[in-house]
């Protein structure tokens, strides 16, 4: 640098103290949001709906509850009817992406809200919702498997320990030896619902005979049948990725392991768990909607739906979609001026019914009612509680 | 117009240092959602250029960035979860650990060579993923949350981002502009040869190891700030290893500007610009990455850089040499192209 003049030097340290000074000054710029205003409220949410997790029933739900209420108009905040605009971007089913998008939608998109994805993205989810002080509302990750948070989450949805209470009540309808085989995913959800369902088995007579934790993406499951055939468990309990039961199912046929109940969790709820043809007949899901329990909008949900999705478990996705978004809209009309903080705080104060039920917050989870289901043909139907319900057949697929 | 021999060496670094001024300054008037994006763009910057030095200097094709964005990422916060470290000192460990895991593997490593060196990275950065997922103190699978009132955001995050990004470009100008670059790319071009002419292979792709990972582990550091809570599935995902070959590729491997240039095109013009048409935007990825591998294998700024030289180059019968050709950016080795390519 000798050959720049002593001016000339002295020009750049100034300029570049300059630009330093201004850029340490930090600054006061927020996200505008679109509260204060009579524009379209925006809310955001960030699902999967290509890669490994398909939830377009959930998108529809969301879909269907905003459009029902453009329709009307819009929804009434602090006296003047605004619009809800939906933006519903794709994480493929990546974490990553998941973190990313969420974080645009609230800083550039400005969403005073957002809506869930489901499962662990949930769980992931919720940090953002904290650090962008922004509520989430959200469904698909059972009461018990919310982390405490700094309050921005908000979770509807049913319960581990009522859907296992009602499983064993269920289990006590048919004769087994009370032996139970736990097969979970390692992950935070996996992990909790194990302990969970394993911890309410034993509470109801049943034994644990073994337990077993594996990373999501697990193709070989021998050594988990080896268990389950060497202790003798007639019950199977598992909860993980749809892709990982598909495998264990297929492995239980071929190794010959005959449970004589089996429940699929988190897997067998999804609607890819027909692919399996009649392997997958038999097994047991938790549901968190029927079409026979009388829920609110079970009709409408029924005629808008029910060519698209056949199935009732997806049915019962839109139905969660539909709630999620009916409680958060609900939330932002009582909020006076649908800015996070309010919106957030009109949440803690929900007191309505919804296509899930009854919906009030303690300490931001609100149960909805459990089912348990069976898969036969390709179809689900609800098999416990017995008002509504069709009697409980074989574990047909693994004989 | 010609420079005197001192500007002409010097003004690639002085260019960096008003950019990352200027980007520095930015960090106290722009919105947050810009400021956000300018966290993810420069992190992804600082990651390419990284996997720059290592495969388009070096010639060390690594598939593990991964692996070290969450060793930088999951240092940084574990230090804060359980020790309660300030921030500063969590981000000073993140480079620390980064080098570490660097040296430790460099004695596997660097034995391999080609798609085997390739193999061996990408198997290090699954295997850590499931170490981590496994490891309960690290919070297992489900991660680490990181106190959010005690870590940087907003613009004092993006100026902690301009300051690594700076230094990963400041890097890639010293891997292109010195000695040490052009040993390197001797090896990269010719091993035997190199050793032969008295360059210590195994330690030159060893000093280039160390820094490229630390730089990756610094912006794991950033990153682990950005999302707050990290997990397996996020900051140790392959997706950051792919991201970081395709943005250098995309760009221009073996340049200074192309990654800058292969982050703007792959995350800012595709992914995020298309995030609402993900499928589209994977199909314009794919398409684009097959396009450039048939017709510009050098990247894109390289044919940028040609194609300006032949618009702004001698006309023919001007009687001046043809300086037109592209050949001199193909096939001349790293500070020895004309000025007018200084920067590639």
């Amino acid at each position: 640098m000798r050959t720049l003049r002593p001016s000339l030097r002295l020009a750049c340290a100034t300029v570049c103290a300059a630009l330093l000074v201004a850029g340490c000054a930090g600054n006061d710029t927020s996200s505008a949001g679109s509260a204060n205003s009579t524009g379209p409220i925006v809310i955001g949410t960030s699902i999967s709906l290509s890669g490994n997790t398909v939830l377009a029933s959930i998108k529809d739900g969301y879909q269907l509850a905003v459009d029902k209420a453009n329709a009307a108009g819009g929804v009434t905040v602090g006296g003047v009817k605004r619009k809800i605009k939906l933006v519903v971007l794709d994480n493929r089913s990546d974490t990553n992406t998941m973190v990313q998008q969420v974080r645009s939608l609230v800083l550039s998109d400005h969403a005073v809200a957002l809506l869930g994805s489901c499962c662990q993205q949930n769980i992931d989810m919720q940090g953002q919702a904290d650090a962008l002080k922004t509520p989430l509302m959200m469904g698909a990750l059972p009461v018990e498997l919310l982390p405490k948070g700094k309050g921005y989450t908000w979770d509807s949805f049913q319960s581990l320990a009522d859907g296992a209470d009602k499983f064993y009540e269920l289990a006590d309808t048919t004769s087994t030896n009370k032996k139970i085989l736990v097969v979970t995913s390692n992950d935070a959800q996996g992990k909790s619902t194990g302990q969970l369902w394993a911890g309410l088995g034993k509470k109801n007579g049943y034994t644990i005979a073994s337990t077993k934790a594996v990373p999501t993406g697990t193709t070989d499951f021998s050594d988990v049948i080896q268990s389950g055939k060497s202790t003798g468990a007639q019950v199977l309990i598992a909860s993980m990725a749809p892709q990982d039961c598909f495998a264990m199912w297929k492995q239980m046929k071929a190794l010959a392991y005959k449970p004589k109940l089996a429940i699929g969790l988190q897997c067998a709820q999804t609607p890819g768990w027909s692919s399996l043809g009649t392997l997958g007949d038999g097994t047991l899901v938790q549901l968190n909607w029927t079409d026979s329990a009388g829920l609110p909008d079970t009709q409408m949900i029924v005629d808008k739906f029910a060519k698209k999705y056949p199935a009732l478990n997806d049915l019962g996705s839109v139905a969660l979609g539909y709630h999620e978004a009916q409680v958060l809209m609900n939330a932002i009309s009582r909020s006076g001026d649908a800015t996070a903080a309010s919106v957030n705080k009109a949440l803690a104060a929900t007191d309505m019914t919804s296509a899930l039920g009854p919906v009030k917050f303690t300490a931001n989870k609100s149960t909805t009612p459990s089912f348990i289901g069976q898969w036969e043909n390709g179809r689900i139907q609800q098999v416990w509680p017995a008002k509504g319900a069709v009697p409980l057949k074989s574990l047909a697929g693994l004989r | 117009m010609t420079l005197t021999p001192t500007l002409r060496r010097w003004w690639p670094a002085a260019a960096l240092l008003l950019a990352t001024t200027v980007c520095f300054a930015l960090g106290g008037v722009l919105d947050n959602g810009t400021l956000d994006l300018g966290v993810t763009l420069l992190c992804y910057l600082a990651i390419a250029q990284a996997w720059n030095i290592l495969a388009g200097f070096g010639g060390l094709v690594s598939l593990g960035s991964a692996a070290f964005v969450a060793t930088g990422g999951y240092a940084a916060a574990l230090l804060l979860v359980h020790t309660g470290l300030s921030w500063p000192l969590a981000v000073a460990a993140a480079p620390v650990a980064a080098m570490l895991l660097a040296l430790l593997l460099s004695a596997a490593l660097l034995r391999l060579r080609g798609d085997y060196f390739s193999i061996g990275t990408l198997a290090i950065a699954i295997a850590l993923q499931a170490l981590i997922r496994n490891w309960d103190w690290a919070g297992g699978a489900s991660g680490v949350t990181l106190p959010v009132d005690a870590v940087p955001s907003g613009g004092n995050l993006y100026q902690i981002a301009v300051l690594v990004a700076a230094l990963a470009m400041a890097l890639t100008l010293y891997a292109r502009h010195s000695a040490f670059g052009l040993r390197l790319a001797a090896i990269r071009d010719n091993e035997p040869a190199a050793a032969g002419l008295g360059v210590a292979v195994r330690r030159h792709q060893l000093a280039a190891l160390l820094p490229a990972g630390a730089i990756t582990g610094l912006a794991g550091a950033v990153i682990a700030f950005q999302f707050v809570v990290i997990s397996p599935d996020s900051v140790a995902s392959v997706s950051w290893s792919l991201n970081a070959v395709l943005m250098a590729v995309v760009g221009g491997m073996g340049t200074v500007l192309g990654p800058l240039l292969g982050v703007a095109v792959v995350y800012y013009g595709l992914t995020r610009e298309l995030q609402s048409q993900q499928t589209l935007s994977l199909v314009i990825e794919g398409i684009l990455l097959i396009a450039i591998v048939r017709f510009a294998p050098q990247g894109v700024w390289p044919l940028l850089c040609r194609a300006t030289r032949r618009l702004l180059g001698p006309r023919p019968g001007s009687g001046r040499p043809a300086a037109d050709s592209g050949k001199e950016t193909e096939t001349a080795p790293p500070g020895t192209e004309p000025l007018a390519v200084d920067l590639a």
